[in-house]
């Protein structure tokens, strides 16, 4: 995270996925890569924000963020295979650690990236660097926490 | 979507481009890479009825170098800055910028004359060729003139270009050996136009001391004399103290009072002289 302007870097991503017995394990990594990849859009970059009076303020791709090449980490696969008692060959179902993870993770990532700061948690998609920007600003100008007052929960 | 219907003229010389360009019946828009008016034509933002194409016209592509300067034909793209087929005066830094501009295949057909004469703020060469110290050569009905860029550009999309003038070449002044660049650009997603830019140039063999915050939602916020930045006059070395607070009063002065835009812009300028210093 960079702390001035607020912009997020993936450094590193990684992703295990049990999908019992592989069938096509290329079109099983292919369906993780573009599912992290729309996961990475969501956590960082998509969003269709609305000013008062209702008019949309991402109308076209210039506005509308879509992670390219340049956003989209080399992603780690690995596979676990546990087989399924329940089906034919033990096959399970595959690519939800694709799109479902990375606003999680990648938000997680920064909040623990925030920490230090005792900034408060980031719950929000996209991670704008406006957002990131604006819980580090709060976080330095916290108060000192105050001491419970006597005979009160604290 | 598609442009609506337009006639296309190609001519072999610049005095047919301005006999085209300064009639009043017809609105006319001049073509050189495309890189720009592809997309708007393609979404109608421009709908013009003549497009002139400027591309077959030799004196546009041609460079000339003196003890002072080269002067750039307005069809030179970026690419050829980036790949040094244009003699370089400027010490690496205009090859650098170039490299960061868009993306490769933009960069082989889009033209540094081009750049200036659409004026998008958040073009790099609007900022970086102002803090370079840069003029524009413009030739019209009336003969030629010369312009500061920083004095073309008079707003967004906006040139001081009058009806049948043409951007027919960049001056860049030769920076000294000692001279001082640093270029910065904050963008959420590369390749894409900046939403903030800094620039320096330190040359005190030259006495100029030039900063340049660019891609503000306007013109660029020109520091001709850029030791103001740092509370004193200039000297030999760069120094050592930004003075973030002046450049922050500025940009709100100048409009920019969103806290977020006027931080990055101060860090886009602060890491520019960090990169100066470096260098």
């Amino acid at each position: 995270v960079d702390p001035e302007i607020g912009n997020v870097e993936i450094l590193d991503y990684v992703i295990v996925e049990d999908g019992g017995k592989l069938v096509n394990p290329m079109v099983v990594d292919g369906q993780i890569y573009g599912g992290a990849a729309q996961g990475i859009g969501t956590a960082l970059y998509e969003e269709m924000p609305f000013d008062a009076s209702g008019q949309p303020l991402a109308s076209t791709f210039a506005d509308y963020l879509l992670p390219g090449p340049t956003e989209v980490p080399n992603v780690r696969i690995l596979h676990m295979e546990t087989l399924s008692p329940y089906t034919e060959f033990g096959v399970k179902g595959i690519g939800e650690g694709g799109a479902i993870a990375p606003p999680a993770a990648i938000t997680n990532a920064v909040n623990d990236a925030l920490r230090p700061l005792g900034a408060t948690e980031l719950l929000q998609s996209p991670l704008t660097p406006r957002r990131v920007l604006a819980a580090i600003a709060a976080a330095i100008h916290l108060p000192p926490p105050q001491a419970p007052l006597a005979g009160k929960i604290p | 979507m598609k442009p609506p219907r337009f006639e296309y003229e190609r001519p072999a010389d610049l005095a047919a481009v301005i006999a085209l360009t300064r009639r009043e019946d017809i609105a006319v828009k001049i073509l050189a890479g495309g890189q720009s008016l592809g997309p708007m034509l393609n979404m109608r933002l421009v709908q013009p009825d003549v497009l002139v194409d400027i591309t077959g016209i030799p004196e546009l592509k041609r460079v000339e170098e003196n003890a002072d300067a080269i002067i750039v034909g307005a069809c030179v793209t970026h690419a050829d800055i980036e790949d040094g087929r244009v003699p370089d005066v400027t010490g690496g830094a205009l090859p650098d910028v170039a490299r960061g501009i868009a993306y490769r295949a933009v960069r082989n057909r889009g033209t540094l004359g081009g750049s200036l004469s659409h004026a998008d703020p958040s073009a790099d060469w609007v900022a970086s060729l102002a803090a370079i110290g840069a003029s524009v050569l413009i030739r019209g009905p009336a003969g030629s003139r010369s312009l500061a860029v920083e004095d073309f550009v008079t707003g967004v999309f906006e040139v001081a270009l009058d009806p049948g003038e043409i951007l027919e070449a960049v001056r860049i002044p030769r920076l000294s050996r000692s001279a001082r660049w640093g270029y910065y650009k904050i963008c959420r997603k590369t390749g894409e136009l900046a939403q903030a830019i800094g620039a320096v140039l330190h040359d005190p063999e030259r006495s100029a001391f030039r900063a340049v915050i660019g891609a503000t939602e306007s013109t660029p916020i020109v520091f001709s004399d850029a030791a103001s930045l740092f509370g004193g006059t200039l000297r030999a070395g760069l120094p050592a103290a930004f003075d973030a607070g002046a450049a922050a009063r500025v940009l709100s002065a100048a409009g920019m009072t969103d806290p977020y835009d006027n931080q990055i812009h101060v860090v886009a300028l602060k890491r520019a002289i960090d990169r100066a210093r470096l260098a």
